[in-house]
């Protein structure tokens, strides 16, 4: 028997072998497959815990979560786990959903949806429905390496757009209904109209008018905790400006 | 039976309203702002326009503008726009004390108009009572509301 004939039929009784593997207890229904690479490599993908959260490296969003066409906080948090033997599926919600008491900013409220990183669109409820799995790496019969994936299954709540809008501030000019002599913008309200994010298709709203002229700057926000002496960039980045 | 009879109305009542509730049409979200007050120091004479934006972790009010000199709307604009662009990287409320400014890469061939109600709100705090304003002494000031940037993050970073 060669070297080569024996490592194949070691790959074969492996195979065998995770066939027969009951699998952890608490996802004792759940399957895992096993993918061969050559005789010499092969995976093994199997069921993994959903972690509590989600980033946005972990997932390969690298500016966001993208959906409808739109792209979100790469950020979210488990918040239920709808079978409790089965934590290799999972709810989740974006991070900081409570996020003003935390001095986060209350970017999600129960009438305000998430908005998109443009700003031109708001997603209401969100929520991911995530399948989490683990990719066991085999070589010449020794484990390399483990990955996890996490796969959403689901994309759950409404995506609404917003109309008129689409800078990258949200700006006090004239409470969304565009800029100009004719805003409405009150600046000792402490309440606002719609900020113009509506189903696509309907008519209602004051969405329409966005007659501003917007072009890019290359932007640092900095701060200082001396009184000026010494500044830190806390952001700099492209940033849309609209007359 | 009259018990019945009215239980039985009741569901009626409840199932009927059901594809209504559904039909509703989501409730237009109002926007919730988020305060700054805009506060005038006296300037020494002959004292350019000027501005300066503080945000505090613990200190109310949280965010303060403090215009110098002969402010204007423009001047407000920039301030106003300085403190959005540090909401949207910190948040609506910040975690630490500190001032904050915006620098550009380059001067911009635009210039972005100063809000249309920027100079009354300038002419406003100039003619405002004096009022002790933590952390600044004494000074005009009033309060303002800006739409909220919710920890939206700017992309590009």
């Amino acid at each position: 028997m060669n070297a080569k004939h024996f490592r194949t039929q070691r790959v074969v009784a492996l195979v065998f072998i995770v066939a027969l593997l009951p699998g952890q207890p608490v996802q004792a229904q759940q399957t895992q497959s096993l993918i061969v690479i050559s005789p010499d490599e092969y995976w093994v993908v199997r069921p993994s815990t959903c972690p509590i959260r989600l980033y946005g490296g972990l997932v390969g969003w690298l500016f966001g979560y993208p959906n409808g066409g739109y792209t979100w906080t790469p950020e979210w948090t488990r918040y239920r786990v709808p079978n409790p033997s089965d934590y290799s599926h999972a709810d989740y919600r974006p991070d900081s959903y409570d996020g003003y008491t935390q001095g986060k900013g209350d970017y999600i409220t129960s009438g305000d949806g998430l908005i998109s990183f443009d700003t031109s669109a708001r997603w209401y409820k969100p929520e991911l429905y995530v399948q989490c799995t683990a990719t066991a790496k085999f070589y010449m019969g020794h484990i390399v390496s483990v990955t996890e994936h996490y796969s959403v299954l689901e994309n759950r709540g409404e995506i609404v757009v917003c109309r008129g809008r689409g800078t990258a501030l949200l700006e006090p000019i004239g409470d969304y209904t565009g800029s100009g002599p004719n805003a409405t913008y009150d600046p000792y309200s402490n309440f606002g109209a719609s900020d113009g994010c509506e189903t696509e298709g309907s008519s209602s709203g004051g969405g329409g008018g966005n007659t501003a002229t917007c072009w890019d700057e290359y932007i640092y926000v900095e701060v200082s905790n001396d009184g000026g002496a010494t500044w830190e960039i806390i952001w700099e980045g492209w940033a849309q400006v609209c007359t | 039976m009259i018990v019945r009879i009215t239980v039985a109305l009741l569901s009626v009542a409840v199932v009927s309203s059901m594809p209504a509730l559904a039909q509703q049409p989501r409730p237009t979200a109002g926007v919730e702002r988020v305060p700054v007050t805009v506060v005038f120091r006296e300037p020494p004479a002959a004292a350019a326009a000027s501005y300066t934006v503080l945000r505090r972790a613990s200190q109310t009010p949280r965010d303060v503008i403090v215009l110098v000199g002969p402010a204007t709307g423009q001047t407000l604009t920039d301030a106003v726009r300085t403190l959005l662009y540090a909401r949207m990287a910190e948040g609506d409320t910040t975690a630490r004390d500190g001032v904050v400014r915006t620098r550009q890469s380059h001067s911009a061939n635009h210039h972005a108009n100063p809000y249309p109600w920027a100079e009354r709100v300038v002419h406003d705090v100039q003619a405002a009572p004096q009022r002790e304003v933590s952390g600044v002494g004494r000074v005009r000031a009033v309060e303002i509301w800006l739409p909220p940037q919710r920890m939206r993050r700017l992309g590009g970073n």
